[in-house]
């Protein structure tokens, strides 16, 4: 342990010895490792955090993500009070990993968790870079993991989001995608207290992902499930996404919607879309309300311009 | 056994604390071992009074090596048992002297090593112009304590005149840690240094 300290920087030791450097500069090298200055000083910022945290709670559904984040913010103020009271507080690997269907809100999640933690101190800017397998794996040896070290270089002090993780084990045994994992692992190590790493992707896919690389299942303590929405809790979203754009829906255009969606859910599955299908019908039906409202000559009321009908909405 | 570590910048008072903690433990004999920047260790007996006469000094940089003692403290039925070392002062930017650069040296192999870490700033000079006693060094010390854990603040000389102002300020500046006011004078915060102690061991 001592030999090991002094030889890794024995280089430092002996410029300082020598006369060469100062002390704070030998002492961040040793003890600091040059990196790990800013950490766990970052002020708490109450407006961040109370927007942030109403925002959550004004989303439908996703109750466990709403229980988690609960438990997180408490664990990080009883660990500042431990702290303010000469007590041991371990830094907490908040890595985590979304297991779910497209369009049930993961994206949405992670950005607000950047916000959170950011307001709570725990991250310095909360950022969240959003990236995929294309902007990880190179194309010649070497490559993969300089590609890796930029992306990790860009989101630190925030979030690294990973879609559709599980395509870094694509490709066996010669592919690229491993060299990335391994990078990955190594930068979330190193900079594990300003970084928070989030993997997300299909629930089957992630599993087995994860079960095939032993590294990481320790190395992410949180899964995070994120359901299928119910048909009611879709329709609860239209109409909040409605109501953002001052849109109103009539009785029968909302039977339709649900008639729509039902029928969609039925037919593709996992690959319905949940609420970015919502979305996706809301936006083409206030486009063909526009349209509706234009071909009708004649002047529209307020009640005509924010009014969406039965005819609006149509299957694409 | 655990190590506890005294740090901090030069003539802030570690010695001082050293030895009247010792006396403070009911211990009337001190047997030192001495660990010079060479390598070279030896152990040396003294009284209370031997040692408060040969150990401390006005001038910074007395405490050149690294001295250990062994305390046993009793905790319910048993005791339990720690080493406390008093260590050489670190100081701020480039230093000149050889000897004094080597004996700091050997204050960070020992801060690598320890299981608890008392980080003592001297509060009575905080203010004063010219040679203020809290520098960029001891933003460093803490914020490498408090990612260690079991780390805390001795602020020192809280008797002397503006003392309990400059342990206020260091009770604003370093709010992430616990700051436990201690004086040599009046014997001041050792119940508590003693409890945080025996809390980490």
């Amino acid at each position: 342990m001592n030999l090991d300290f002094m030889n890794s920087q024995s280089y430092y030791v002996n410029s300082f010895k020598e006369g060469k450097i100062s002390t704070n500069e030998v002492f961040d090298k040793i003890f600091l490792s040059g990196k790990r200055r800013k950490l766990q000083n970052n002020a708490v910022d109450e407006v961040i955090l109370s927007n942030s945290i109403a925002e959550l709670n004004s989303l439908i559904g996703l109750n466990n993500v709403k229980t988690l984040v609960d438990e997180l913010l408490a664990y990080s103020d009883i660990q500042r009070k431990r702290r303010e009271n000469g007590l041991n507080t371990e830094p907490m690997a908040l890595h985590m990993v979304f297991k779910g269907n497209p369009g049930t809100g993961k994206t949405t999640i992670a950005r607000l968790l950047g916000r959170i933690f950011k307001g709570k101190g725990l991250l310095e800017t909360g950022h969240l870079v959003e990236i995929e397998r294309a902007d990880l794996v190179g194309e010649y040896i070497g490559h993969t993991a300089q590609k890796a070290r930029d992306q990790i270089k860009k989101a630190l002090g925030g979030i690294l989001f990973i879609d559709e993780a599980y395509s870094l084990a694509r490709g066996g045994e010669k592919d690229f995608g491993k060299e990335a994992i391994d990078a990955l692992v190594k930068g979330m190590e190193d900079h594990k207290d300003n970084l928070i790493l989030i993997l997300a992707g299909y629930k089957d896919e992630m599993d087995s992902f994860i079960k095939t690389n032993p590294g990481l299942k320790s190395r992410f303590p949180i899964h995070m499930i994120f359901d299928d929405y119910s048909l009611e809790d879709l329709l609860e979203i239209a109409e909040l996404m409605l109501e953002k754009r001052q849109y109103k829906i009539s009785l029968s255009g909302r039977a339709k919607l649900s008639q729509i969606l039902a029928s969609k859910r039925a037919r593709d599955g996992i690959h319905s879309g949940n609420a970015r299908l919502v979305r996706n019908l809301i936006e083409s039906s206030i486009r063909k309300q526009a349209v509706r409202l234009k071909t009708n000559k004649g002047d529209h009321t307020i009640e005509d311009l924010m009014m969406l009908t039965r005819e609006d909405f149509i299957e694409y | 056994m655990k190590k506890c570590i005294l740090i901090g910048k030069s003539n802030v008072g570690k010695t001082s604390f050293f030895v009247s903690f010792v006396e403070y433990l009911g211990i009337k004999r001190l047997n030192i071992l001495f660990k010079g920047p060479q390598g070279g260790f030896q152990y040396r007996s003294y009284t209370t009074e031997m040692a408060k006469s040969l150990l401390i000094s006005e001038s910074p940089f007395k405490t050149k090596e690294i001295c250990e003692i062994g305390i046993s403290v009793p905790v319910y039925k048993g005791n339990k048992v720690f080493q406390l070392q008093d260590t050489s002062g670190i100081v701020d930017g480039m230093c000149r002297d050889d000897e004094v650069r080597k004996s700091m040296v050997l204050t960070f192999k020992t801060l690598e090593e320890a299981g608890i870490i008392l980080h003592m700033i001297d509060t009575s000079r905080i203010f004063r112009r010219g040679e203020s006693t809290i520098g960029p060094i001891d933003d460093q010390i803490n914020l490498y304590g408090t990612n260690r854990g079991s780390y805390c603040i001795l602020a020192s000389k809280t008797d002397l005149e503006d003392g309990e102002k400059g342990y206020e300020l260091l009770r604003k500046k370093y709010c992430n840690s616990l700051v436990i006011p201690v004086s040599t004078f009046n014997q001041r915060g050792y119940k508590e240094v003693m409890e945080f102690v025996v809390r980490n061991l």
